[in-house]
């Protein structure tokens, strides 16, 4: 019986239709990824992913596949659940069970054709891929590594057919217990949203490997095991069948087995009818007289009739279980985001209200958008499904009744929506002790900007119903549109008055509120409601009535409709739409320039194939900056006028100075000495080059003058400018004239140089190229400079550059302050202007000051402490400190960064000032401490110590930022603490190489690459000064900055860092050198075996076996093998994990014994046991000893 | 006022001529409507109810032409469609209150009380307050009766109202009907014939989208009086009979063959028979007159 249902089944399938258009869409998207992947659509848009995984890896085509048949699942969601309930829906039900049928064979057959039919039918998507294949190799074959078939089909047994197993019993279930399908689609819904959110558990380092487990498909088992694979081994290794992938495939394989055995244990064979309602004896009521009242309406009854046709409607929907099912998801999965949201390195941020609510709508928005076009088409058919529309349609009501009631309804499922989120984000702030919440800020993100926006796809949607007047092409056209809408844009289709509701962001700040960035939403919002309008006309116009249902019908008897008043309305939305649109477009392609993704990749490579001569010719450097900045906040403007003295350093006369400005710079003077003549100027790349009348000799200074204004014109497509907004503005000098060519702007990528017939170039100089040793790597134009500026805004506002304040007036209703450096400092310099309060305190003599929001007092003692500490350990370790004061500054949240200019440390508003550190969770880590005292550090390591411009430069600035921070934490916080910081920082690194785009490179030679010079210079550091001892680190830093303090051209490197470390490193530990920085190095320590013994006597001796590994990777992650034998960790951790003994012994290369005392009994023991060594399996180092005697 | 039909024609894209040059005058009162399944009755009244566009033809009731001005007859209209269906979590009172509302009965005191006064008369009242997805069949028809009811309907179009009733609901419906019916055009389709016998001044009987018969049943029945034989027949017999009689219809009595034949003086071996409405509608519809 088991094989005559599957034979049924798969004869059944074969002939729907459905089945070929489902295997045609599977086998396109494997197709269109895998063109994707191979970068053949790279000639319109932008490729995304590093160009050292091959289009074929292995793992690219396992993720693939995967994701794909996850997505896939809403096609076989329907396949599953029909085999389950289709005897029910289609009444066949008494003709099976009428005979004797068992359950268990009737239900396990259904089920396994189902799942045959679709583990068959998921190879579309290989069969799409091999072909996407075929075609990249005729195209662009340089992305594709060697062919293999295994690859492409291995993703089947360990991937997509277990998962259609469990997510398929899973659907069976529900369908063939509830006989019905509507909980086949919400559950579809659920697990696939689901698992996309729990994405979030990965934020965490600790939390992979419970990931890994939960997640039913098993995608973030194969992102947990493939986490820290090379290029290298991501073209070449397949997915390994055992380990976290494999345990997680027989965990969700049981539970569907489980299921289905819950399934047959449950399932019914009879059915109950409903009983209906059978009163005894009814007496009839002839003396109630028939009533004589006949029909008076007024437009105002009507419209009243329509209202309460709304709220019957909605009633409906918030009585259904798949509304509540929905909602139910969604907020658990808004709860858990909300909840796991973490800012940095796992410690929660306040619970500020902007940030829970665009958690919670961010986290939402998905599931509101199904649930509105999923309601569309319920309510668009309302009528019709309950077959009430006879009845309703032959009444004396206006077809905008029934419409506008739709259409209320809907609405309210979209404000009930926005309810349920407001409800999970108040909760949030409530439940984490955040008492007062910002009602304008709910009001305004979820009723304006939130609701507004669902409702313009809500309107979509229900059109699209009326207009398409069938349920599932209605939704099917939904989805399509969603997809296409998403395609457009990977297809580099930019333009956003083409893409229906899109609109710029509009992030909220607590500083400026949303500034000028409401005005373009707003804009938009006129521009697309306009556009809503016309729909709305034409959804009403097309709505069937009545049983003529044809369009031509529909469109005849609409005509009808579109009187006066609706007439009216539509030329309104097209007058609203034309004149808003024509405003966007004016502002963004006509005042502003319209520059895609794709043109300003172009348009790098055009800067370098036009101006590439001017890198050789020679060009003075800057060696002062005076300057006058005038800061309109309220206009977003700024006028900054000014003089930089530029010297001419080379050999050579010059005779034309070269310069970059911003493309949107308005510039009213630009004279170098007397010379005006503008040689060259291109607006598009921003570049002017002015001809001096007499040539500046070597040797020679002459002031640049210039004047220029930099002002928001309205919109501009693309990310907006916030340099100066209404409160907060931040703006750096890199927007004031930059002298010569400037190479940091030619493409980076090989594969994009390649499209515009670029040779291949390297990202940074060798260590010792002559020419780059004469720049520093922050400012080529400049070496150390002399400063001082004047900056003006208004009356209420501080603004604030660095240097001594030497004067404050006020001048014409507008505030001005005179800062003058009384030192030559980077040209590098930021100006911000705020309603600041201010936090003052002092360290020895040195003025400290917090310029903060008045509101963001929160964590002020934390970042004083943190600029005191750090003060205090460069001081005493390395040197002195070069000026009189320190200044943090808040700005808005437009960026996340915190940035150390000359004793000016602008510092984002999302990070330090709203972190919730709490003392008494030992998992918190203290970050705005720790990002004070790393931008403290600076101060020493950039404005004193300033790197050459080659490989290797940001080893001597941030990598010594991160130790002294490091070091600064430890004081403070203890080595335990410490450990958690670098197991996020180890897992930084090892996520970052693996994202590399370009090749991987030691630490000492680093081409400005955060993960090496952060993260891998943070554990480098570390290790070091564990090895031989801070003393000794320090010292070796001390001296080697005294040797290059403010040391101008030929600028210093990290090999004469690394030198002045090997003074200091005994010899036995000098590989680490080499190891560290030199080389990319790491280690694969774990232990096999361990045993302990009781000593008498007190203490326990520990013996465990170790097998001990060290790797040396080139830049692709071609792994080789090291021997060596050199001293290791080797010791105990308690209960929680804390360090019980620790000691260096001597490990060789492969297997060996060690044995090592320890004071209290150990719960685990093992080599490395603290991770202080770069392991890309750290779990392993320890295990628990079993006890001898 | 009365119901004017004249040629009215529609053919469905499937080439299914539904209605034939339908010509009918349907004075008030109440208006049988006979057929078999696939007659075009349905058809027919969905169209007068405007729910469907017919060919050619025209319709008009009393001043209204149905066909071009559709809101104006749906201000007049009850509707009682064969297939209909009620919002399952909605209570009896809620929907018809919601129905009279869509029927512009605005003044609420006025509209609760004749919402009230048709479950009474419906027989619903004391489940006015219970949702309509538990309601039995011959609940749910009562429902469907009362909704047409609404509004002081002056073209009541009932399409087959009395089935799923038991016979104390449909006597009662009868009384409704007849109650309303003086100054009311009320058109009842039906294939139970006895409903037409017993309630309607005028009927038609409609075959493959025609009129083939008009008139009034007792007319109707005159014009079989003293035609009518009847023979009880086995199943050889039966064969000789229709090859050489015109028969009515053959039903069978107490286990045996009866038949109905129509003819101008008795045949040998039949006996007359008191013809009743069903030999009237058999007959029109016989293919011998067709």
């Amino acid at each position: 019986m088991v094989g005559a249902l599957i034979g049924f089944e798969l004869r059944r399938r074969l002939k729907l239709a459905s089945t070929w258009v489902y295997a045609a869409v599977l086998f396109a998207a494997g197709f269109f990824l895998m063109l994707a992947a191979g970068g053949v659509f790279r000639g319109v848009a932008v490729t995304a992913g590093s160009e050292r995984v091959m289009a074929n890896a292995p793992v690219s085509l396992f993720g693939t596949t995967v994701l794909v048949a996850l997505f896939g699942l809403f096609t076989v969601a329907a396949v599953f659940g029909q085999a389950a309930a289709q005897d029910f829906g289609q009444g066949t039900w008494m003709l099976i069970f009428s005979r004797n049928v068992r359950k268990g064979p009737y239900l396990l057959g259904r089920f396994l054709g189902a799942w045959l039919f679709s583990a068959a039918l998921f190879t579309a998507i290989g069969a799409g891929q091999l072909a996407g294949t075929a075609l990249v190799a005729l195209i662009r074959p340089e992305s594709l590594g060697p062919f293999s078939l295994v690859a492409y089909l291995w993703p089947y047994p360990l991937g997509v057919w277990p998962m259609l197993f469990f997510a398929g019993a899973l659907f069976f279930t529900l369908a063939a217990l509830t006989r019905h399908m509507a909980p086949v689609y919400v559950g579809v819904v659920v697990l696939v949203l689901g698992y996309t959110l729990t994405g979030t558990l990965l934020q965490d380092v600790q939390n992979l490997t419970l990931a890994a487990l939960l997640d039913p498909f098993g995608f973030q088992a194969f992102s947990v095991v493939t986490r820290y694979w090379t290029p290298a081994e991501q073209n070449a290794r397949l997915m390994p069948a055992w380990g976290l992938l494999g345990v997680n495939r027989l965990i969700w394989t049981a539970v569907g087995a489980g299921l289905l055995g819950a399934c047959v244990a449950w399932f019914r064979t009879s059915v109950d009818e409903s009983g209906g309602a059978r009163a005894a004896a009814e007496p009839s009521s002839p003396g109630v007289p028939y009533p004589a009242a006949v029909p008076d309406p007024t437009t105002w009854t009507r419209a009243r009739a329509a209202l309460s046709l709304g709220a019957l409607a909605f009633r409906d929907v918030i009585r259904s279980p798949i509304y509540w099912a929905f909602a139910v998801a969604g907020l658990v999965l808004v709860g858990m985001i909300l909840a796991s949201t973490k800012a940095l390195y796992g410690t929660p941020t306040l619970p500020v209200t902007w940030q829970v609510l665009e958690g919670a709508a961010g986290a939402f928005r998905l599931f509101s958008l199904i649930t509105v076009t999923f309601y569309a088409g319920e309510l668009a058919w309302r009528e019709r499904d309950a077959g009430v529309a006879d009845i309703a349609d032959a009444t004396g009501a206006p077809a905008w009744v029934g419409f506008a009631g739709k259409l209320l309804a809907l609405a309210l499922v979209a404000l009930s929506l926005e309810g349920l989120v407001a409800l999970s984000a108040l909760l949030a702030q409530l439940l984490r002790g955040y008492l007062d919440p910002e009602w304008s800020l709910y009001a305004s993100e979820l009723l304006f900007l939130d609701l507004g926006k669902l409702l313009l796809f809500g309107v979509l949607a229900l059109v699209v119903q009326l207009a398409v007047n069938h349920k599932y092409l209605g939704h099917a056209a939904m989805v399509g549109y969603y997809v296409s809408a998403a395609a457009l844009r990977g297809l580099g289709v930019e333009e956003p008055l083409l893409r229906y509701g899109s609109e710029p962001a509009t992030p909220y700040s607590d500083m400026n509120g949303y500034g000028h960035l409401l005005g373009p939403v707003l804009w938009f919002r006129a521009y697309w409601w306009g556009v809503a309008l016309v729909l709305l006309g034409l959804g009403y116009a097309l709505m069937a009535r009545g049983r003529e249902t044809s369009l031509r019908a529909r469109w005849r008897e609409g005509q009808r409709r579109l009187t006066g008043p609706w007439l009216t309305a539509m030329a309104g939305g097209l007058l609203l739409a034309a004149g808003a649109g024509a405003v966007i477009f004016r502002d963004t392609h006509l005042v502003n320039r319209y520059v895609t993704e794709k043109t300003a990749q172009r348009e790098r490579a055009e800067y370098e194939t036009t101006y590439r001569t001017w890198a050789d010719a020679p060009q003075p450097r800057i060696t002062a900056a005076e300057l006058t900045v005038d800061l309109f906040p309220e206009a977003q403007r700024l006028r900054a006028r000014g003089t930089y003295t530029l010297a001419n350093k080379t050999g050579q006369p010059v005779t034309d100075l070269f310069l970059n400005l911003p493309e949107d710079a308005e510039l009213a003077v630009l004279r170098a000495g007397e010379s005006r003549t503008v040689k060259e100027q291109d607006r598009r790349l921003g570049v002017i080059i002015l001809h001096l009348d007499r040539p500046l000799a070597p040797g020679d200074s002459a002031p640049l003058e210039y004047d220029l204004q930099l002002a928001v014109r309205g919109m501009r497509h693309g990310p907006p400018r916030t340099e100066v907004v209404g409160n907060g503005s931040f703006f750096n000098n890199l927007s004031l004239p930059v002298v010569g060519y400037q190479a940091d702007r030619e493409l980076e990528e090989d594969r994009d140089r390649k499209d515009y017939g670029l040779k291949p170039k390297e990202r940074m100089a060798p260590r010792d190229d002559p020419r780059e040793l004469q720049h520093n790597y922050i400012r080529a134009d400049s070496d150390f400079v002399r400063f001082a500026a004047t900056v003006s805004t208004t009356p209420d506002q501080i603004a604030v550059a660095p240097g001594d304040l030497e004067r404050e007036w006020t001048e014409g209703g507008r505030r001005h302050f005179r800062y003058v450096m009384d030192q030559p400092i980077l040209n590098f310099f930021s100006v911000l202007s705020a309603r600041y309060a201010v936090l003052r305190d002092e360290w020895r003599g040195v003025k400290l000051e917090i310029y903060h929001h008045p509101s963001h007092t929160r964590n002020l003692g934390r970042m004083m402490q943190g600029m005191k500490d750090a003060l205090a350990y460069c001081s005493d370790h390395f040197g002195p400190y070069q000026h009189r004061q320190a200044r943090i500054l808040e700005f808005p949240r437009y960026q996340t960064f915190a940035q150390s200019f000359p004793n000016t440390i602008p510092y984002s508003e999302a990070i330090g000032f709203i972190a919730r550190v709490r003392d008494e969770e030992p998992d918190d880590l203290d970050y705005p401490y720790y990002v004070t005292a790393h931008e403290i550090a600076h101060q020493w390591w950039a404005h004193q110590v300033v790197g050459a411009n080659v490989r290797g430069a940001t080893m001597t600035s941030e990598s010594m930022a991160q130790y002294a921070a490091l070091m600064v934490m430890k004081a403070r916080y203890g080595p335990e603490r410490m450990r958690r910081f670098l197991k996020f920082e180890l897992d930084k690194y090892l996520v970052g190489r693996v994202l590399e785009r370009k090749k991987e490179l030691p630490l000492a030679q680093n081409e400005n690459q955060p993960y090496v010079h952060y993260q891998k210079g943070s554990l480098a550091m570390y290790a070091l000064q564990d090895f031989i001892g801070e003393e000794r680190v320090n010292h070796a830093l001390a001296r080697y900055l005294a040797r290059v303090r403010f040391q101008g051209p030929p600028y210093t490197t990290a090999a004469e860092l690394v030198a002045a470390l090997r003074e200091e490193t005994p010899p036995a530990q000098r590989h680490l050198l080499e190891d560290l920085f030199e080389t990319i190095t790491l280690w694969d320590n774990r232990v096999t075996a361990a045993t302990m013994k009781a000593v008498p006597g007190g203490g326990w001796e520990v013996t465990v076996k170790v097998l001990a590994r060290k790797y040396r990777s080139d830049d692709q992650g071609h792994q080789t093998d090291l021997d060596f034998d050199e001293p290791l960790d080797v010791g105990g951790l308690d209960e929680k994990g804390a360090v019980v003994c620790l000691e260096k012994r001597r490990v060789k290369r492969g297997e060996s014994e060690v044995t090592f005392g320890c004071p209290v009994r150990p719960a685990k023991a093992g080599v490395d046991p603290v991770n202080k060594l770069i392991d890309r399996d750290s779990e392993d180092n320890v295990t628990a000893p079993t006890v001898i005697r | 006022m009365d119901l004017r039909l004249e040629g009215v024609s529609k053919t469905y894209p499937n080439g299914v001529r539904a209605l034939a040059d339908v010509t009918l005058t349907i004075p008030q009162g109440m208006f049988g409507l006979l057929g078999p399944n696939g007659a075009g009755k349905s058809t027919l009244m969905r169209s007068l109810a405007t729910l469907q566009e017919v060919d050619a033809g025209t319709m008009r009731f009393g001043d209204i032409d149905i066909r071009a001005d559709k809101p104006r007859l749906r201000e007049v209209l009850g509707y009682l469609p064969q297939d209909f269906g009620v919002y399952p979590k909605v209570t009896a009172w809620d929907m018809l209150d919601h129905l009279a509302q869509l029927k512009g009965l605005s003044r609420r005191a006025e509209r609760h009380e004749a919402v009230a006064a048709l479950l009474h008369r419906t027989n619903l009242w004391e489940h006015a307050r219970r949702r309509l997805g538990g309601f039995s069949g011959g609940m749910k028809q009562r429902f469907g009766i009362a909704q047409a009811l609404l509004g002081n309907p002056r073209l009541l179009i009932v399409d087959e109202p009395t089935a799923g009733l038991d016979p104390a609901e449909r006597f009662r419906f009868h009384n409704l009907l007849a109650e309303i019916s003086e100054d009311v055009v009320v058109l009842l389709s039906t294939h139970i014939v006895s409903d037409v016998a017993d309630l309607c001044q005028n009927m038609a009987v409609m075959g493959q989208g025609r009129v083939v018969l008009t008139g009034d049943p007792l007319r109707l029945l005159e014009t079989l009086r003293g035609r009518t034989f009847k023979k009880f027949v086995s199943a050889a017999e039966l064969e000789a009979v229709q090859g050489t009689h015109q028969v009515i219809a053959v039903r069978r009595v107490a286990g045996q063959r009866l038949v109905h034949v129509y003819a101008e003086a008795r045949p040998p071996g039949f006996e007359e028979v008191e013809p009743d409405l069903e030999d009237v509608y058999f007959h029109a519809l016989s293919p011998a007159r067709a």
